[in-house]
C-alpha cells in the first residue's frame, strides 16, 4: 500500500467501515509512514471533535441554490466547442506527461552511472522498532474514556478554583482559614469515598459549588467574614 | 536502434506508466469507499402491570435521549440503531428493567463479547425517544448526545458530559448537569438548580421557589425569572437576570471576572448591596462603605435582599417599580 492510497482508505478505516483485509494493510502501512501515522492520529482527532459538535441544520433553500447552480453550469458546457471540451480534459495530464519524461531521463542516467546496490529492507528503520499504528478506539473501550474525562475535567476545575482561592486566602483570618480547609477536607472525602459514575459527580459538584462561592462570595459560602 | 530513440521510447513509456498510475488513484474517493450505514428502527410500548410507573431513569452514552410526556400510562420507546455493518449492529443493546417499585430503567450498552472488529464511537449510534407519562419523575444521562425533556411535572434530574440539554416545560423540582454541554432551560415551574463548567446556561421564564444556577467558565442569562430566592454564580462568564423580585426574596448574583447585569421588576422594599470595578444601581441615593455601594429601595416590611459582586467585572442594577 502506497500513501495515496492509505489516504483514500483511512476515513473508512477510522470509521471502522473498511475490511479486515484492507485494514491490515493500512495498519502495516501506518506503522511504517509517519506521515500517514501523523495524519491518521490527526484525523481521528477532529472525527472525535466533530462528532462533539451540536448538528447544524441547513438552511431551506441550501439544496435548491446548490442544484440552481449545478444546472447553470452544465447549460454554460453545452455552449462550449468540442476542441476547447476535449483541450481541457487534457490539459491537467500534460505536466504530468513531461515529469514522466524527465523521470525516466533521471533513472536511465543513474543506471548508466551507478553500479547495481544490494537490496535491503527499504521499510526498516535502523535501531527503531515499528511503531504502533493508531487503531481505532473501540466504542466501548471510548465509553470508558468518556467516563474518566468527565472526573478529569471536575478535577481541572477544582484545581483551578483552589488556585485561585490560593490567591486571596493570604487576607483571610486564620479562624475562617481554618473552616476553610476543614470544609475542603470534607468535601474531597466525599469525592474519593464515591464510586464512580453519578454518585462521584454529586461529590464533585458539591466541592465545586463551595469553592466558586468561597472564590466569589466568601462570607456567604460559610455564613462568616473571612 | 539508435541510443537516442532508446532514450525517447523509455520516456514515452515512463510518462504513460506515470499517467495511467496517477490515473488509478485520481478516482474520487467517495463513490469507490463509501461508509455503509446499518439503521435499525423499533418500537416498543410498556404498559404498566398494576403499579403505575412513578420513576424513569434514561442512560445512554451513545447518542441522544429525547423525553416527551403525555397524557397516558403507558411508555412508548422509539430506537433508533446506527452502525457500519450489521455484526455492529448486534453489539448495540438497548435493555429496559421494570422494577416493582414503579421504576423503569431504560439503558444501553455496547456488546463487547466476541468481537473481532473494533467498532469506532462515531459510526455507533443509539437515540432513544420516549413519550412517558408526564406524571412520573425522571433521571437522564446522556455523554455527547443531546438530552431534550419537555412536558413533565413531577421534575427530575439531568446529566451530560459534552452534550447539550435542553429542557422545558417541566414543573417540579429539575437539576441539570453538564461538563461542556450549553443548558438551556426554559416554562420551568419548580425549583431549579442547574450546573456546568466549561458551558454556558440559558434560561427562561422560571417560575419556582429557588433557582440556583452555576457555571465556571460560561455565561449565564436569565430571562423572565420569578423567584423566591435566586443564586447565580460563574467564574468568568457575564451574567444576565432579568425577572421579577419576590417579596422579602433574595437574589444573590456572583462572579470572579464576569460582568453583572441585573434588571427587576418589584414591589416593596429592597436593599441592594454591589461590588465590582464599577458600581451602577440606577440611583444616586447610594452609598459606599468598606468598597460596597449600597442602596434602599421602595418601601415595606418586608425587604428584599439583593446582593451582587464582581471582582474583576462590573455591576449594572436597574429596578423598575
Amino acid at each position: 500500500m502506497n500513501c495515496a492510497t492509505c489516504q483514500r482508505l483511512l476515513s473508512a478505516y477510522l470509521d471502522g467501515a473498511l475490511g479486515d483485509r484492507d485494514a491490515s494493510a493500512l495498519r502495516g502501512h501506518l506503522r511504517t509512514c509517519e506521515a500517514c501515522r501523523a495524519q491518521a492520529a490527526l484525523e481521528a482527532s477532529v472525527i472525535d471533535t466533530l462528532h462533539q459538535l451540536p448538528p447544524v441544520e441547513p438552511p431551506p433553500g441550501l439544496w435548491l441554490a446548490v442544484r440552481e447552480q449545478l444546472a447553470q453550469e452544465e447549460i454554460a458546457d453545452a455552449g462550449v466547442p468540442w476542441h476547447r471540451r476535449l483541450a481541457r480534459s487534457l490539459a491537467p495530464w500534460a505536466p504530468r506527461a513531461l515529469g514522466g519524461v524527465a523521470l525516466a531521463a533521471a533513472a536511465l542516467a543513474l543506471w548508466h552511472s551507478r553500479a547495481p546496490e544490494p537490496r535491503g529492507e527499504a521499510l526498516a528503520i535502523e535501531g527503531e522498532a515499528p511503531r504502533a499504528a493508531p487503531a481505532i478506539v473501540d466504542v466501548s473501550l471510548a465509553l470508558v474514556e468518556e467516563s474518566s474525562m468527565i472526573d478529569s475535567s471536575y478535577r481541572d476545575a477544582v484545581s483551578e478554583l483552589v488556585a485561585l482561592i490560593g490567591e486571596t486566602r493570604v487576607e483571610w483570618q486564620p479562624s475562617y482559614t481554618e473552616k476553610y480547609d476543614a470544609r475542603v477536607v470534607e468535601l474531597r472525602a466525599q469525592v474519593d469515598a464515591a464510586a464512580s459514575g453519578p454518585a462521584r459527580e454529586r461529590a464533585w459538584q458539591e466541592l465545586m459549588r463551595f469553592l466558586q462561592a468561597t472564590l466569589t462570595r466568601p462570607e456567604l459560602a460559610m455564613e462568616v467574614a473571612p | 536502434m539508435t541510443r537516442a530513440a532508446l532514450l525517447v521510447g523509455l520516456g514515452v513509456w515512463a510518462a504513460a506508466a506515470v499517467s495511467a498510475g496517477d490515473e488509478a488513484r485520481a478516482q474520487p474517493s467517495p463513490p469507490e469507499t463509501p461508509i455503509p450505514t446499518v439503521v435499525e428502527r423499533s418500537r416498543l410500548e410498556v404498559a404498566p402491570a398494576g403499579r403505575a410507573f412513578v420513576n424513569l431513569s434514561v442512560e445512554n452514552a451513545l447518542g441522544d435521549v429525547s423525553i416527551e410526556g403525555h397524557d397516558g400510562t403507558a411508555l412508548v420507546i422509539e430506537t433508533r440503531k446506527r452502525a457500519p455493518d450489521d455484526a455492529s449492529l448486534d453489539r448495540l443493546r438497548v435493555s429496559l428493567v421494570p422494577g416493582l417499585d414503579g421504576s423503569v430503567r431504560i439503558s444501553t450498552a455496547v456488546d463487547t463479547t466476541g468481537t473481532d472488529r473494533a467498532l469506532s464511537k462515531s459510526a455507533a449510534r443509539i437515540d432513544l425517544v420516549i413519550r412517558a407519562p408526564r406524571d412520573l419523575r425522571f433521571a437522564a444521562r446522556v455523554g455527547s448526545g443531546q438530552l431534550e425533556v419537555s412536558g413533565m411535572d413531577a421534575g427530575g434530574d439531568v446529566d451530560a458530559a459534552s452534550g447539550t440539554i435542553t429542557m422545558r416545560n417541566i414543573g417540579g423540582a429539575t437539576n441539570a448537569r453538564s461538563i461542556s454541554g450549553a443548558v438551556t432551560l426554559s416554562e420551568m415551574f419548580g425549583p431549579v438548580d442547574a450546573q456546568t463548567i466549561n458551558a454556558p446556561v440559558k434560561l427562561d421564564t422560571i417560575a419556582g421557589e429557588s433557582l440556583v444556577t452555576s457555571a465556571h467558565r460560561g455565561a449565564i442569562l436569565a430571562r423572565r425569572v420569578r423567584a423566591r430566592r435566586i443564586e447565580l454564580m460563574t467564574t468568568t462568564g457575564d451574567v444576565e437576570l432579568e425577572g421579577e423580585l419576590a417579596l422579602a426574596g433574595k437574589v444573590v448574583v456572583s462572579s470572579l471576572r464576569g460582568n453583572i447585569t441585573v434588571r427587576l421588576r418589584g414591589r416593596g422594599a429592597m436593599a441592594v448591596r454591589a461590588m465590582g470595578q464599577k458600581v451602577d444601581l440606577g440611583t444616586t441615593k447610594t452609598r459606599v462603605v468598606k468598597g460596597v455601594t449600597m442602596a434602599e429601595l421602595g418601601s415595606g416590611d418586608e425587604i428584599a435582599g439583593i446582593d451582587l459582586r464582581t471582582r474583576h467585572g462590573v455591576v449594572a442594577f436597574a429596578v423598575n417599580f
